[in-house]
């Protein structure tokens, strides 16, 4: 049963604009306590970059840890953004209207956050400039434009410039709505973002019609950026990473965990913001199911690389996934991604009442992503342990501070990011919960009431 | 007339399907009327595809059956036909389990349709255990079985069968309470007949309850049941048979392109039912716009899932893969690898990309018809590429084994059995009523005329 309430648009406009006009005090906790994260995460960095990479626990053989698990996770959260706005816009699904800008700003910030991975892998940042200005010109060393290494920048970029302009293309009628409800510097600055937006017709048509072309557009994006990402691996000849399953196993992965961080987010702000009549029980409940689906996707994928590993039935593959099973941390992780992936929060998600637990989808949203960053893990580090016959080092990897430093950091990087913006523009779409609003209506089924919305064609 | 003319909140002016305008008492007499009397143009249909199965049978016997379960290769268009129908009527209860989950009102009209077809299963059930006689023992040889007490064939026949079981539940829980309304509305042989199908439903609130979970359970469970029997059938039937083929994403590409074909059956079936099953008032331009969608989406994704596996090899280029891709893509099976490419691809993506076709009738239901022959050659592009190598034990293909050329009886086997599976999904509709008379009229209630602004627009109840 639905939930909604129908309300004046001076109240809705009120009530969605509260973030932007009002800092409570858990607005400032949050700040200071992320704030204080992303302190130590600059130190980390800088102390990296200082020392150099040997103060991380990378070795010869294993020398892609913490940093590039992180990166591949953070792209996978960006799926998010795509998935909720676009296809749910390209299929008109009402439930999409109060967490659409939540998932894209999402995608936007964890895109940004994974593009710092590799480059602070590599040590020494300012020299991936040479990927684009070779030192070596006379001797015509170019980097192999069919590396995978360098489509995945490329791809990245892509899918950043379309995320940042989606944004905005779904913001202009907010950033004029504030224009018209603020003063001073406010007021100067969401007039120059507004673009002259005045809500008329024509106006209005080409917003709807950019925001579906974008979304159109980004879709094959989307599936491209994690593809892609997934090939930084499988084009080696590495054993267990040399799959063909990989690119959609990353894709549904992604967006396992993207529409679960959603979630995470979706609970946040009903507490943080007391949004409780605009993220309801309902939105819980569709998107409840939706992860049911992709969760159930996602295993029938991580099934079938497991058992095609195993299929080869060669000495390295066999190696490797001897060490994915048997070696410590590794059946740890494991049991991680099956029990926190999978096996507790499908089961729970299936049963209607639960999905409209606000405090178990939380939980449960959470423990999708300590699995799916399990996951990147058993599936990244133990691929190049045993690579080679001959290797400098058997030593297994070993994060050290400073990484880990960087992982939590990351965290306190996307949610400061989150809390900022969600000082600037509201977090909940304002015009599209009005549309929403206008487009809802009853009808009489009998004696019951029955939601309605206006068709959209 | 079968539409009239209605102003959307847009502004813009769209055809409200004249189904959504019906009285209640008409969607039971249309469901009744082809019940009671069959029409000539389903005669005629019947009598066609059943003699075509017969010669499928016959050609059967005459063929692969004497010939023996020696060798594999007299088989290969026997598992051409059984991949075609597990791809096809398999997948097409699949697409009305998608449609409900996301609880589209204009699935209404076309859920029956594509769930009719669980009743031509037991086609392919009979070929599997024909074929799976035909599997060897999983000892020395790479497969999912890993030594497994029973495999391949225990296994795999128990999933087949209990796909074909949960099949029929779901049509069947599906069809029950419109084969009580056919009871309770016909007289003589027919209502006995109906009296023991609806097995005593009379429509309490208890009664609906169960339905409305039992079509949920028995829906998920087939999905569920059908990626693994298509996991499996693709491992055993084709993986397993190319040595050195380790493709951990076949059996996902295997499964999705069975989804675009179940999706191009229901398609062509809606297209048949409105032009020849007079079902014009039901079948308009809101369901094959929304089919059409689903078939574009699909045909792309048939593309990224070839890709994916042609582009790991193309840089993987060790002798394993490249001898995959000569015999997979470029050189053996060239030519039935480029018709599907055509068909299940780019024919959904040129012609389905463009709003105005896809808003019409005709061009989803011909790419849906395209789709299906492209269906044909990519089964005949994996089977007769798995049931040729001789030797399946060795580690890669060393010798590319020459492209197995079909002969008459071959031929006659393709067209005869999926001829006899199309007169089992016709003689399901004596039984099952079109439309589905208590889901259609269930949509009307949920469909109404309210005045918005200055014009009338079409609100849709959503009750949960």
């Amino acid at each position: 049963m639905q939930e909604r309430h129908s309300f004046s648009d001076e109240r809705i406009i009120r009530d969605l604009l509260r973030p932007v006009t009002q800092t409570s005090m858990m607005n400032w906790v949050g700040f200071i306590v992320l704030g204080t994260i992303l302190t130590a995460f600059l130190f980390a960095v800088a102390w990296m970059f200082y020392w150099g990479i040997g103060v991380t626990g990378l070795n010869r053989a294993a020398f892609w840890g913490f940093m590039i698990v992180n990166f591949v996770f953070w792209i996978g959260i960006s799926h998010a953004g795509v998935m909720i706005s676009a296809i749910l816009r390209l299929t008109q699904a009402e439930w999409r209207r109060p967490v659409t800008r939540a998932a894209e700003v999402m995608t936007m910030f964890s895109l940004m956050t994974a593009l710092l991975f590799p480059v602070i892998h590599t040590g020494r940042p300012w020299r991936t400039l040479y990927w684009a200005f070779p030192y070596d010109f006379w001797r015509g060393i170019w980097p192999d434009v069919r590396s995978a290494l360098v489509m995945d920048p490329s791809a990245i970029m892509t899918y950043l410039t379309g995320t940042i302009l989606f944004v905005y293309i779904t913001t202009i009628p907010d950033f004029a709505l504030l224009r018209d409800h603020s003063t001073g510097w406010r007021h100067s600055l969401y007039r120059v973002l507004a673009l002259g937006f005045k809500g008329e017709e024509r106006q209005w048509k080409m917003q709807i019609i950019t925001g579906f072309l974008l979304a159109a557009i980004m879709l094959s994006i989307f599936v491209s950026v994690h593809s892609i990402v997934s090939w930084d691996f499988a084009f080696s000849l590495d054993p267990v990473w040399h799959s063909t399953v990989w690119a959609p196993y990353f894709v549904i992965g992604a967006v396992h965990s993207g529409v679960s961080a959603v979630v995470t987010l979706m609970a946040l702000m009903r507490w943080l913001f007391k949004f409780d009549n605009y993220i309801r029980h309902e939105h819980f409940d569709a998107i409840g199911r939706l992860l049911v689906v992709v969760a159930t996707t996602w295993m029938w994928f991580f099934l079938l690389d497991i058992f095609f590993d195993l299929w080869r039935q060669d000495i390295a593959d066999d190696a490797i996934m001897h060490i994915r099973f048997f070696e410590w941390p590794y059946p740890l992780l494991l049991a991680f991604v099956w029990i926190f992936g999978y096996f507790i929060p499908v089961p729970i998600w299936a049963f209607r009442r639960f999905r409209r637990n606000i405090k178990l989808m939380f939980w449960t949203s959470i423990m999708v992503n300590i699995g799916m960053w399990a996951e990147r893990y058993w599936l990244v580090v133990p691929g190049l342990q045993a690579k080679y016959q001959w290797t400098f080092s058997w030593l297994p990897y070993r994060p050290g501070p400073v990484e880990i430093t960087l992982v939590v950091g990351s965290f306190a990087l996307v949610g400061f990011l989150l809390l900022l913006f969600a000082k600037l523009v509201p977090p909940v779409p304002v015009w599209d919960e009005l549309e929403g609003q206008h487009l809802a209506a009853e009808i009489q089924v009998g004696k019951r009431t029955v939601p309605a919305i206006v068709r959209e064609f | 007339m079968a539409s009239h003319e209605i102003t959307a909140h847009n502004g813009h002016h769209r055809s409200l399907p004249r189904v959504w305008e019906l009285p209640p008492q008409q969607i039971v007499s249309d469901g009744l009327q082809r019940i009671r009397a069959a029409g000539s143009t389903y005669r005629l249909l019947l009598i066609i595809t059943a003699i075509l199965g017969v010669v499928g049978v016959v050609a059967l016997i005459a063929g692969p059956v004497l010939s023996g379960w020696g060798e594999r290769q007299p088989w290969t268009y026997v598992a051409v036909t059984f991949g075609f129908l597990m791809s096809t009527v398999g997948a097409a209860p699949c697409v009305s389990v998608a449609t409900r989950l996301v609880r589209g009102h204009w699935r209404r009209p076309v859920n029956r349709l594509a769930e009719l077809w669980a009743a031509a299963m037991i086609v392919p059930l009979i070929l599997f255990f024909l074929l799976v006689a035909l599997l060897p023992n999983t000892e020395g040889r790479p497969s999912l079985w890993f030594g497994w007490w029973g495999a391949p064939w225990l296994w795999d026949s128990l999933m087949m069968i209990a796909l074909v079981i949960c099949g029929y539940a779901f049509l069947y829980t599906a069809a029950r309470p419109d084969m009580a309304i056919v009871r309770d509305q016909v007289d003589g042989n027919l209502n006995g007949r109906f009296a023991r199908l609806a097995r005593g439903f009379r429509g309490s609130t208890q009664e609906w309850r169960t339905v409305d979970r039992a079509v949920a359970y028995f829906g998920a469970l087939y999905v569920l049941l059908y990626v693994g029997t298509m996991t499996l059938i693709s491992a055993d039937f084709i993986l397993a048979l190319i040595p050195g083929n380790n493709s951990a994403i076949f059996p996902a590409t295997y499964t999705v392109q069975a989804f675009e074909s179940g999706v191009a059956l229901t398609l062509v079936t809606a297209g048949v039912m409105r032009v020849w099953g007079g079902a014009r008032d039901y079948l308009h331009k809101e369901q094959f716009f929304a089919l059409g969608k689903l078939q574009l989406a699909l045909g792309l994704l048939w593309f990224y899932f070839h890709w994916t596996e042609f582009i790991i090899w193309w840089y993987g280029r060790t002798p394993r893969e490249t001898a995959l891709l000569r015999l997979l893509y470029f050189d053996t099976y060239f030519v039935p690898f480029a018709v599907a490419f055509a068909l299940m691809f780019l024919a959904p993506l040129t012609v389905l990309l463009w709003n105005r076709i896809r808003a019409g009738v005709v061009g989803p239901i011909v790419v849906g018809a395209l789709v299906l022959v492209g269906q044909v050659f990519e089964q005949i592009r994996l089977y007769s590429a798995s049931f040729s190598p001789n030797n399946i034990y060795e580690g890669e293909l060393t010798v590319i084994p020459p492209a197995y050329v079909p002969g008459v009886l071959d031929i006659l086997i393709l067209v005869g059995l999926i001829g006899g599976a199309v007169c089992l999904g016709l003689l399901a509709l004596r039984f099952v009523p079109y439309p589905s008379i208590w889901e259609v009229t269930g949509g009307l209630w949920l469909r109404a005329k309210k005045p918005f602004h200055k014009t009338e627009v079409v609100v849709i109840g959503k009750p949960d």
